[in-house]
């Protein structure tokens, strides 16, 4: 039963990975299904950014580190046949150096609330705020609310989504309408072919949320996969205008593109997982009237966890959000980036898991990083022991070489310092 | 399509995409537009409409202007055509200009032209572009260009037939032209421009020589002050602005081409018409100095024969005037009789000379002289009509153009007439004989009749007090009661209609024409308002747009005396100085008397020979740069827009601005700028919202740290209420405080820069209720720095975080 675990858990994402959740019976009879995450990761990394000044009125150094726990619970109804309602939660992260349990009140956060509907043998209606995503994860890869209506046929499936996505813009007195909303709406296809499953989506951005200068863009998904997911292949092209964008108030026209791909493959415990991201640098003008740069989730299929967003605990401080602006539910980054990375996963025996993780990153655009392309080269190294098919824990080591664009756009201190980042993580994860 | 097309297509799309340039030229453009007085209007209880100004400016695209401008140029004072250095136009001759220093009378041939052109002044036009483009570069949106009315009037109306360039009124076309020519290079720059009507003093044909190496004493001593009065002359110090008919217009018993023109005039009594001694004189000079130095052991000081040997030939009152060279030369405006009559002809000669018309040939007369006195203008009416239509002509220039921000009416205007009632007292106490009763009951008999014998005896005042010397003295017509009046509620009884008169006329030849007024140097200015009979500067009625202007100059001047040498100060004098609550008291005097007309300090300055000019050179300018630093941390806590005194293409080292040694100028003779950190600092030149506060921490800021905080250095931080307006706030980010880029904050929106004019533009965006919109800067400068939205460095953006 280990050892099935454990194959399974190779490829990504695995059951300490934040991404995955215990398979749900599906269209179940009446009944409550309850379920959730529970996870303590402590952190430390000898930097924040790439210099060893003391950070200002820390005594304590530029270190940073922290242990603290997180409880994701969640509860799926199912009132009748049919009929679904799922709730997830977030409760803390609780900080175990800062949480005085008496004193403070709870932090906690819906992360999903929807009901869902099957309708009759050719689809299913759910609505409510969900997990929304584009084929590639790209462009679409949040929480929002939204409405997903699918119709599944014989040789796959199509999903009209239309959605909202959160901003912070105050429309009134305590009030809200949808003057200011960002809506977010589209089709995607899903076919299968062979064992190959075309992707072809299309999307309309309507981003109202900066007042006077609204967004619109369409967004172009094209993708190949594997059914197995053993190869992916997404491009992502947007074409879209942003009045009042350009200095002087005139319009940006959007014109960006991103792409992914990769492939996992088993060799009996040997696994092996590459992927490659490109996206778009703006062009060489601040302000004119062209942004090529692409608005994207800041989520991809990357595996390294320092450069990109890290699947074991992601709290949005990797390297490239970090280094990436943000528009509303969307991030950008006028540098372009290339992310080129490679994972190693051994399942030895017994209930022990070993990956190796080697990446690098570098801008496109060095005029928009002072001149400087590359972002880093991280190297990870991860041991996962498992207790049982829910339950594990891991111990990461974890280097990251930065280079001179990512100094550039994180160093705090000075922007040609690039010493080394080391650090690593240690967690117990648990899952119902 | 064929394959490779589309892989083309796909590269097209892939990286080869490059959009237009930004339009920084056009954005800079557009930020330049008309500025206006803001005023707000609501239904009043009664249902009437209720307008109030605001008490800023906004211009066209609903921004907030803050005016951080420079005067253009302290060099003005004095037209091209006569030639430096300042004292005559000295020939080439060597041997010539040595007998114009040291003849007097001065030959023939040593007498200036009369020829009067200010073209060329500040700048010749082909030089605008360069130093136009120094002032933005340097981080001024604005320049209060100097002019005056000898430049632009210098021949009395009437005379200019057969005059090439000129108009019926004697208006020099070539000189307006150019002028206007200023102002659309200004607008290529991003300047706006205030058109100022200059003066000091009146005119530069009141002036007097002096000796700038006399030979005994030291800078300050007796004798050192009286040989600076006797000649070689070799330079003088003066006033500017009125021409030269006009003066004589003024002081009409003026033989203004006497050869002893500009000499003291006590001095012409030194010496009879013989050419000897005056015997009497010089008795009671060397016994006054027995009586007042008697230490010295009685006997005449060595130095006198050598004095006594270098007095000018005998001339009479009526040949020159009574100017003396003051080192601080505003002095002349309090202690000169004439100076005294220019003005209150001007203002007040209805009241104070209410005998005085001008007649058809342009000569000032009295009434009973002329066949029709009523059919001709009062001496006033005259002055300020000519005046008034040189203010017109400025306006029909100014009204074409939008970066033309207003017409400050009169510089400096002089509302103290201590002399002139003086002289009215005197006449009215039957002349020496009261004098000397009144100087014998204060000093005693002895000096007291000695000092008298020596003020009717050097000419400071008339011998009597018949009809035929007081004309001669141009005393006959002076009205006691007037002259006293004159002093008291100078502001609201003469200059206040004066600027409705004017404001008017402007406004009649540019509507969207801002007055800038200023209060007059009067009595007020020295002790305050008073409770019960204040008599304060008032709004000009009929003017729809004013903003208040007052200059501030606080202890920076050379000491009392004659040919003193510059002031001297440490640099930490100035260091800790505060000016707010001096400055805000100008600002309430707008709120309260003006009805809250924006106010622009239309002058400041420093100046930047303290010790001399080889010692403030070789210390940096610190002393300068801290007084100038200590003023602008003023301006900025208050929020008022600012002048600051003044940029001179022609500074000299030894003459400064070529005007009374003055050496105010931002850029020293070679050109460059000096004390530069401390006026080249980031502001907001237009905000979208309604400026809470902006500060500037320059390398002269006093700093004392609290808990290891690091020193603020070179930080700028900027707080708005919520936006009105879509257009940008437009924030100067100067290079040369920030070579290695600098790092922004802001609260929402987003910015770009355009690193050629060093402009940060930002866009906020929030609009909420109590949204207070924040901006930062910094520079990389060794200490963290945590959460900017952007990094700036030359045309190279890093951007992050959340929009």
């Amino acid at each position: 039963m280990i050892s099935l675990l454990l194959l399974a858990a190779l490829a990504a994402p695995h059951p300490l990975n934040e991404a995955w959740q215990p398979p749900i019976k599906r269209w179940q009879a009446r009944g409550v299904s309850v379920h959730g995450r529970l996870a303590t990761i402590g952190v430390y990394y000898n930097d924040a950014d790439f210099d060893e000044a003391p950070r200002y009125l820390d005594p304590s150094g530029p270190s940073v580190g922290q242990i603290a726990t997180f409880f994701r619970p969640g509860v799926t109804l199912t009132p009748q046949e049919g009929t679904q309602i799922y709730y997830q939660a977030e409760l803390g992260w609780s900080v175990w150096s800062q949480r005085d349990a008496e004193a403070e009140g709870l932090d906690a956060y819906h992360r999903e609330i929807w009901a869902q509907q099957r309708l009759d043998d050719w689809g299913a209606l759910r609505v409510g705020y969900q997990r929304i995503e584009d084929p590639s994860g790209l462009f679409l890869n949040h929480r929002a609310g939204a409405a997903r209506l699918t119709y599944t046929y014989q040789g796959g499936e199509l999903a009209l989504l239309g959605g909202v996505t959160p901003d912070d813009t105050a429309e009134g007195l305590g009030e809200d309408n949808f003057e200011h909303d960002s809506a977010v709406g589209g089709l995607a296809l899903q076919h299968t072919a062979g064992g190959l499953l075309l992707d072809l989506a299309g999307y309309g951005l309507w981003d109202h949320h900066i007042v006077d200068r609204p967004l619109t863009l369409g967004v172009l998904v094209l993708g190949l996969r594997r059914a197995d997911g053993a190869l992916w292949a997404h491009a992502v092209l947007q074409r879209g205008e942003w009045a009042g964008a350009a200095l002087g108030g005139g319009a940006q026209r959007l014109a960006a593109w991103a792409a992914q791909a990769g492939g996992a493959l088993e060799l009996g415990r040997l696994s092996i997982v590459i992927n490659g991201l490109l996206s778009a640098p703006d062009d060489d003008h601040d302000g004119n009237d062209l942004n090529a740069a692409p608005l994207l989730s800041g989520r991809d299929a990357s595996s390294t966890l320092l450069l990109t967003e890290d699947e074991y605990g992601d709290r949005r401080q990797d390297v490239s959000a970090r280094m990436s602006a943000r528009l509303g539910a969307f991030t950008t980054q006028r540098a372009g980036r290339a992310v080129a990375d490679l994972a190693l996963g051994y399942a030895f025996e017994g209930d022990y898991v070993m990956r190796l993780i080697g990446g690098a990153a570098m801008v496109l655009s060095p005029r928009h990083a002072l001149d400087q392309r590359l972002i880093g080269v991280e190297l990870g190294w991860i041991h996962e022991l498992y207790f049982n098919p829910t339950t594990g824990a891991y111990l990461m080591g974890q280097l990251l070489l930065p280079g001179g664009a990512a100094a550039a756009y994180l160093n705090e201190v000075n922007a040609a310092a690039t010493q080394p980042l080391y650090g690593g993580q240690l967690g117990l994860v648990t899952h119902f | 399509m064929r394959a490779h097309h589309w892989g083309i297509l796909g590269l097209i799309w892939l990286g080869g995409c490059q959009g237009e340039p930004p339009p920084t030229e056009a954005t800079f453009a557009a930020g330049l537009a008309r500025v206006r007085v803001g005023v707000t209007a609501y239904e009043g209880i009664d249902g009437r409409v209720v307008t109030q100004q605001t008490g800023r400016l906004r211009d066209a695209l609903g921004r907030e202007v803050y005016l951080r401008g420079i005067n253009v140029s302290g060099s003005h004072k004095a037209p091209p055509t006569e030639a430096f250095p300042s004292l005559y136009p000295l020939p080439q001759d060597a041997a010539l200009a040595a007998r114009c220093r040291a003849e007097i009378p001065m030959p023939p041939e040593c007498v200036p032209s009369r020829d009067v052109s200010y073209v060329g002044r500040p700048f010749p036009l082909d030089e605008a572009d360069l130093w136009f483009g120094q002032i933005a570069g340097l981080g001024f949106n604005s320049i209060r260009l100097l002019t005056n009315w000898e430049s632009i009037q210098p021949y009395r109306p009437g005379t200019c037939v057969g005059r090439e360039g000129y108009d019926s009124r004697c208006h020099d076309l070539t000189y307006l032209d150019y002028f206007e020519a200023l102002i659309i290079k200004a607008k290529a720059h991003g300047l706006y421009v205030l058109i100022d009507m200059h003066q000091d003093i009146f005119s530069r044909h009141l002036f007097a020589y002096y000796n700038e190496a006399p030979p005994y004493g030291a800078p300050g001593s007796l004798e050192a002050t009286l040989f600076s009065l006797l000649p070689p002359y070799s330079d003088w110090v003066r006033g500017h602005g009125a021409p030269r008919w006009v003066v004589q217009a003024a002081l009409p018993e003026k033989d203004m081409d006497s050869p002893y023109w500009g000499i003291f005039r006590a001095l012409g009594a030194m010496r009879g018409e013989s050419g000897a001694l005056d015997p009497q004189n010089l008795a009671n000079l060397l016994k006054l100095f027995n009586q007042l130095m008697p230490s010295d052991g009685g006997g005449a000081p060595a130095w006198i024969n050598d004095a006594f040997e270098r007095l000018p030939p005998h001339f009479e009152p009526h040949q020159s005037s009574d100017f003396l060279p003051w080192t601080y030369w505003p002095l002349n405006g309090l202690l000169s009789l004439d100076a005294d009559r220019c003005f209150a002809a001007f203002f007040a000669g209805d009241e104070v000379f209410p005998a005085l018309v001008v007649d058809v040939d342009g000569l000032t007369k009295r009434r009973d002289e002329v066949a029709d006195p009523a059919a001709l203008p009062s001496l006033q009416a005259y002055l300020q009509g000519e005046y008034i239509e040189v203010l017109r002509a400025l306006a029909r220039r100014g009204g074409r153009h939008e970066n033309v921000i207003g017409y400050d009416l009169m510089n400096e205007p002089v509302g103290t007439f201590l002399l002139l009632t003086l002289a009215a007292a005197f006449i009215q106490a039957d002349g020496p004989s009261g004098l000397e009763g009144i100087l014998e009951g204060l000093l005693g008999a002895d000096l007291g009749q000695t000092l008298h014998a020596l003020i009717i005896g050097l000419n400071l005042l008339p011998p009597d007090t018949a009809p035929e010397t007081l004309r001669a003295w141009g005393l006959a017509d002076i009205d006691l009661l007037a002259s006293v009046n004159l002093n008291l509620a100078f502001d609201e009884r003469h200059l206040q209609p004066f600027f409705e008169r004017a404001g008017q006329a402007v406004q009649a030849e540019d509507p969207n024409a801002i007055i800038w007024i200023e209060p007059g140097a009067t009595l007020r200015t020295l002790t305050g308002p008073s409770f019960q009979w204040d008599s304060p500067l008032t709004r000009p009625q009929g003017v729809d747009q004013v903003v208040f202007a007052p200059h501030w100059y606080p202890d920076i001047y050379p000491k009392v005396g004659l040919n003193v040498s510059p002031r001297q100060f440490n640099p930490d004098e100035w260091l800790y100085r505060d000016f707010r609550a001096p400055l805000a008291a100008h600002i309430e005097h707008a709120r309260a008397f003006l009805g809250n007309a924006p106010v622009v300090f239309g002058e400041f300055g420093t100046y930047f020979n303290y010790g001399s000019h080889e010692a403030s050179r070789e210390a940096g300018y610190e002393t300068s740069a801290h007084i100038l630093n200590a003023y602008y941390e003023a301006f900025e806590d208050l929020g008022v827009g600012n002048m600051l005194w003044c940029f001179s293409a022609d500074n000299s080292a030894k003459y400064g601005e070529l005007w009374n040694h003055e050496d105010f100028s931002i850029i020293d003779p070679d050109g460059a700028p000096r004390a530069w950190p401390a006026y080249a600092r980031p502001y907001a030149r237009a905000t979208s919202g309604r400026l809470i506060q902006q500060r500037f921490y320059s390398q002269y800021h006093a700093w004392d740290p609290v808990g290891g905080a690091p020193r603020p250095d070179r930080i700028y931080t900027l707080e708005m209420h919520p936006r009105e307006t879509t257009a940008p706030t437009e924030i100067y980010a100067p290079q040369r405080q920030y070579p290695d880029g600098f790092y922004v904050w802001i609260s929402d929106g987003g910015a770009y820069f355009d690193a050629a004019r060093q402009i940060l533009y930002w866009y906020p965006d929030a609009q909420a209720e109590g949204t207070r919109h924040a901006l930062r800067i910094e520079p990389p400068r060794g200490v963290e720095v945590i959460g900017w939205r952007y990094f700036f460095k030359g045309d190279r953006v890093l951007e992050r975080g959340a929009r």
